[in-house]
């Protein structure tokens, strides 16, 4: 059980509202409740019912379900905003196959992201630039995830080529160290930055680490302020080697990417990445 | 199956380490009648005690190697086996499966590095 209090609330309830679309009053059928796997989120008013919501409602498949009726809410996205890597499905300490498997059953029935309010929202000021984590989007067991890497998804940059450092400026890094690959980054218009694992005022943070001699691999920094990665052709995860979520790239097990070289900056519609 | 190059073709063998996140992963085209043989001592495994374990997400993933809508993935001792939905999970004891796979790579492809990359997993 999750108990939602203050701001997050408050936010919870303005996305269970009733949706003002016209659309929202045709009715909808009742969804099963007799099916193996996700059931959908039982919510439940622990005071007073507030807002006319019912004070039972079960959330499936982006719309409301009381006792009698089906309604679409303002959020078809509300199971996200509990279950999503930043929401407050984290208090559980759910194993990271149990959230996925949430995450595979709320595709399924597509239920699609909706960002976080910004004046609600964890982040602190200066992550309101960062990119959100969507793994949805990038995840499509397909070609955009077969064919974008570390380096694309760390500066947010579509190319569907596998993109290097430095290849798009024509001074691709010549070896897998760090002097290497963060001056090709730099040829791309990535910025270095003293920055400490704190978002930048424009752009957002990544950090370069090197399997020395073998690869080299990128991290981002989210909204939220955390970190999430793409290994190679894989998923986008939020996740380490040892299933944690990251904090810090300087602390998260990198596996073979021993080294940690640097952070920089990504300012967005700066950057040239091939 | 994702995968994370583009040399698959109708009907080819292919086969790829598992291990890069910067770069391509080292894939190549199985010669003519190693994908049979391999799928032949597929068959002659016998199945696994217990699920697969894991891979790590960074790091050495698997020895993968895909034809059409099959793929199998060897990993620590196991190599499991995809096919329209359906998984099975071998033991590859002996490492028979995977040797024949390394050995199906063009010479020079796996460099030492990246073979002690997966030894050491």
């Amino acid at each position: 059980m999750i108990v939602l209090e203050g701001l997050e609330e408050k936010e919870a309830l303005e996305r269970l509202q009733e949706s003002p679309n016209p659309k929202a009053k045709e009715e909808l059928p009742l969804p099963p409740t007799n099916r193996l796997g996700y059931r959908g989120l039982l919510v439940e008013h622990l005071g007073k019912a507030k807002n006319r919501l019912p004070s039972k409602l079960r959330v499936i498949g982006g719309n409301g379900v009381d006792a009698n009726r089906t309604i679409r809410l303002s959020d078809p996205g509300f199971e996200h905003f509990i279950c999503g890597a930043s929401g407050p499905i984290r208090r559980l300490h759910l194993s990271a196959k149990v959230v996925e498997g949430i995450h595979v059953e709320l595709e399924n029935l597509h239920v699609q992201p909706m960002p976080r309010k910004s004046k609600l929202g964890k982040p602190s000021k200066a992550c309101q630039c960062a990119p959100l984590y969507e793994p949805a989007w990038w995840n499509d067991g397909g070609q955009r995830q077969a064919n974008n890497n570390c380096y694309n998804y760390a500066a947010n940059y579509r190319t569907d080529t596998f993109a290097q450092p430095g290849l798009a400026a024509g001074t691709m890094y010549g070896a897998f160290t760090g002097a290497d690959v963060s001056a090709a980054a730099l040829a791309d218009d990535l910025e270095s930055t003293s920055l400490d694992n704190v978002c930048p005022e424009q752009g957002h943070l990544v950090a370069l680490v090197i399997a020395p001699g073998v690869d080299f691999h990128w991290y981002r920094k989210g909204s939220d302020g955390l970190w999430t990665h793409k290994p190679g052709g894989m998923a986008t995860t939020n996740l380490d080697n040892s299933n944690q979520i990251i904090t810090d790239p300087r602390t998260a097990d990198r596996g073979m990417y021993t080294d940690f070289r640097q952070f920089m900056v990504v300012k967005h519609g700066h950057i040239k990445l091939r | 199956m994702v995968t994370s190059n583009s040399v698959s073709q109708t009907g080819r063998w292919v086969g790829r380490i598992e291990v890069f996140s910067g770069r391509r992963n080292p894939e190549w085209l199985l010669p003519a009648g190693q994908g049979e043989a391999l799928r032949a001592a597929w068959h002659a495994l016998h199945p696994a005690a217990g699920p697969a374990p894991a891979p790590p997400l960074l790091g050495f993933r698997g020895l993968a190697l895909e034809c059409d809508e099959e793929s199998w993935l060897v990993f620590r001792g196991l190599v499991v086996h995809h096919c329209l939905g359906a998984t099975e999970v071998k033991a590859d004891t002996d490492g028979d499966f995977e040797n024949l796979l390394l050995d199906s790579a063009p010479p020079g492809l796996l460099s030492p590095p990246i073979l002690a990359l997966m030894h050491r997993s």
